[in-house]
């Protein structure tokens, strides 16, 4: 069980390093090697740790184990091929856990980057409508059955391709130094993890790189299908660092950009849907 | 909290979802329910590991704290 | 005796809570959505708010507020009441009760907020329940087709195939359900999170964004 975990956490750290790499070579600096956000997190643990007197402090410490409590859980519902729109709901929950970070600290900093992840909230959209536009087609929201379905049928980014880019942008909203990052500015310091520091830093990352790895997972099964773990691997690697070359040419937008263009996406999505009703019956 | 406090919890979260897949594994416990026992023991793993080996032994030098 | 139609969904059927013909059920993923409004209603009533720091701009000063008691109980009652609400929907199997669940977290929402006594909060608060108010008329009006419609309210007989609600019923339980609080109506709600309290102001946007879940969960299955 717990060596699932350990191995998602690992590959997810290195998926970071990775991203962090690419994006450098990509805007011609050496950058880090590609194993530093594993040495990160290691860094942080040994740090001095300790609550802000001013923070909610049970909520303070709280968020950080559900940010590895969802992510862990979203690994065991893919893996066991549960239901998509649980999937869909931890990554709602994930939002309340950067809500809940930021405003627990009493930092103004935190509460900015906080407000800023309410506003965002049209990033969860783009993926409802994949999630309808899956249904539409597999008339089935359990993983196990969409991925059935597209040993049939072909993978869905073929039939689906509409549905896939909008996942796309939904795991490109949540990748670090993305257009879309806009909760982590650094305008604001780091926004709502401004002062989750030490051990609440090295644990916020463990879920992070979590995170990655499920969404990226998700894509490939979602999408492309059950393959084995070496393809599948090389196929999130690839996607990550497309996702990598997006975040490291394009600028981060403004809070309000970010919801224009999330908005105009789940707008677009949702006219697909309404056309494949009409045609689809 | 103490460095020991920290660590029997680590290393009991640790040991509960090793269990629980050993457990799943040949099958005294439902798939299900050794997920769980794992999703909610995972994190206090990952925490409490971290906290113990960042915790003082009460050993260390006064750092200088400046004139 | 139960038999959920819509396993492909939410998954088999784990538990069922008989109220008369109202008929609650867990499924996984009702369960997960209910386990998760537990946890942050636990963590409503275990922690105390935070102290906003604010910083004296053009110096390194700064200050944090301090706590008032009377309104940290207000707060935290309205929480735990929202939290419970919110409890209650995510299992409702009955349209009526799903909706009626639904306008009370829009009522303890305000409540979570108006009693801190700051211009920005109240205000937005008031716009909010504006919103919230106006969003009860597809919520029940929603509601009320899926009844006029199908004769029944019971999902247990709406998720069967032989059921048919009509589309319109759909997308005004959906708008109902984003007009207490989300994507394109939240705008009200940014100001609220200006309230001091985080553990509380959080259950505003974990009853929305649980109850926004659950109503696609039932939209899908009918």
């Amino acid at each position: 069980m717990i060596e699932y975990l350990l191995f998602a956490t690992f590959v997810g750290l290195l998926f970071h390093g990775i991203h962090r790499k690419v994006i450098a070579r990509a805007q011609g600096r050496p950058g880090p090697p590609i194993w530093q956000e594993i040495l990160h997190v290691l860094k942080f643990s040994f740090k001095e740790t300790w609550i802000p007197k001013t923070a909610s402090q049970t909520l303070f410490v709280a968020v950080v184990f559900v940010a590895i409590g969802i992510w862990g859980a979203a690994l065991y519902l893919l893996l066991s091929g549960g239901s998509l729109l649980l999937l869909f709901g931890i990554y709602l929950i994930h939002k309340i856990v950067e809500h809940g970070m930021g405003l627990s600290s009493g930092s103004p900093y935190g509460k900015f980057g906080a407000i800023r992840s309410v506003i965002s909230a049209a990033s969860e959209l783009p993926l409802l409508a994949t999630v309808v536009a899956i249904y539409f087609f597999t008339h089935s929201l359990s993983i196990a059955d969409i991925a059935a379905y597209q040993q049939v049928h072909g993978p869905l980014l073929v039939i689906a391709f509409p549905a896939a880019a909008a996942m796309y942008l939904v795991i490109l909203s949540k990748m670090h130094y993305g257009p879309f990052s806009i909760i982590e500015a650094k305008e604001i310091v780091s926004g709502n993890m401004t002062e989750h520091f030490g051990v609440w830093r090295a644990g916020l990352e463990v879920g992070y790189a979590l995170k990655t790895y499920v969404l990226l997972y998700a894509f490939v099964l979602l999408f492309i299908g059950q393959l084995p773990l070496a393809l599948t691997l090389l196929l999130m690697l690839l996607i990550l660092v497309s996702l990598s070359f997006v975040c490291a040419v394009t600028p981060m937008l403004s809070p309000y950009d970010t919801v224009t263009i999330q908005t105009l996406v789940t707008g677009a999505l949702v006219v697909y849907i309404i056309v494949l009703g009409v045609v689809m019956g | 909290m103490k460095k020991q406090t920290a660590l029997i919890i680590g290393l009991s979260a640790g040991g509960i979802s090793v269990a629980a897949g050993l457990l799943a594994g040949v099958g005294y416990l439902p798939v299900w329910a050794a997920e769980l026992l794992a999703v909610v023991a995972f994190p206090v793993f990952v925490i409490f590991i971290a906290l113990w080996w960042n915790a003082k032994s009460g050993e260390e030098d006064i750092p200088f704290i400046g004139y | 005796m139960f038999n959920l139609p819509t396993t492909n969904i939410g998954g088999q059927e784990l538990f069922v809570l008989e109220f008369g013909d109202i008929v609650n059920y867990f499924s996984p993923y009702t369960a997960v959505l209910f386990v998760f409004a537990l946890l942050f209603t636990a963590l409503a009533i275990v922690s105390r708010p935070e102290r906003q720091v604010d910083i004296a701009f053009g110096g390194d000063a700064y200050y944090a507020k301090e706590v008032d008691p009377n309104l940290l109980r207000f707060q935290r009652f309205m929480a735990i009441a929202c939290g419970l609400a919110t409890l209650g929907a995510m299992v409702s199997g009955d349209v009526f009760n799903f909706t009626l669940f639904a306008s009370m977290v829009g009522i303890t929402n305000i409540g979570i907020v108006a009693a801190y006594r700051n211009r920005h909060v109240l205000n937005a608060a008031f716009q909010y329940g504006i919103v919230a108010m106006l969003a009860t008329v597809p919520l029940f009006g929603g509601a009320a087709i899926v009844l006029a419609s199908t004769g029944t309210l019971s999902m247990w007989e709406l998720f069967t195939d032989g059921v048919a609600v009509p589309l319109i019923a759909k997308a005004f339980l959906v708008l109902g359900v984003m007009g207490e609080g989300m994507a394109p109506f939240y705008v009200a709600k940014a100001e609220i999170t200006r309230a001091q309290g985080a553990p509380f102001i959080l259950m505003v946007h974990v009853s929305s964004l649980l109850l926004f879940l659950r109503v696609i969960e039932i939209v899908i299955s009918m």
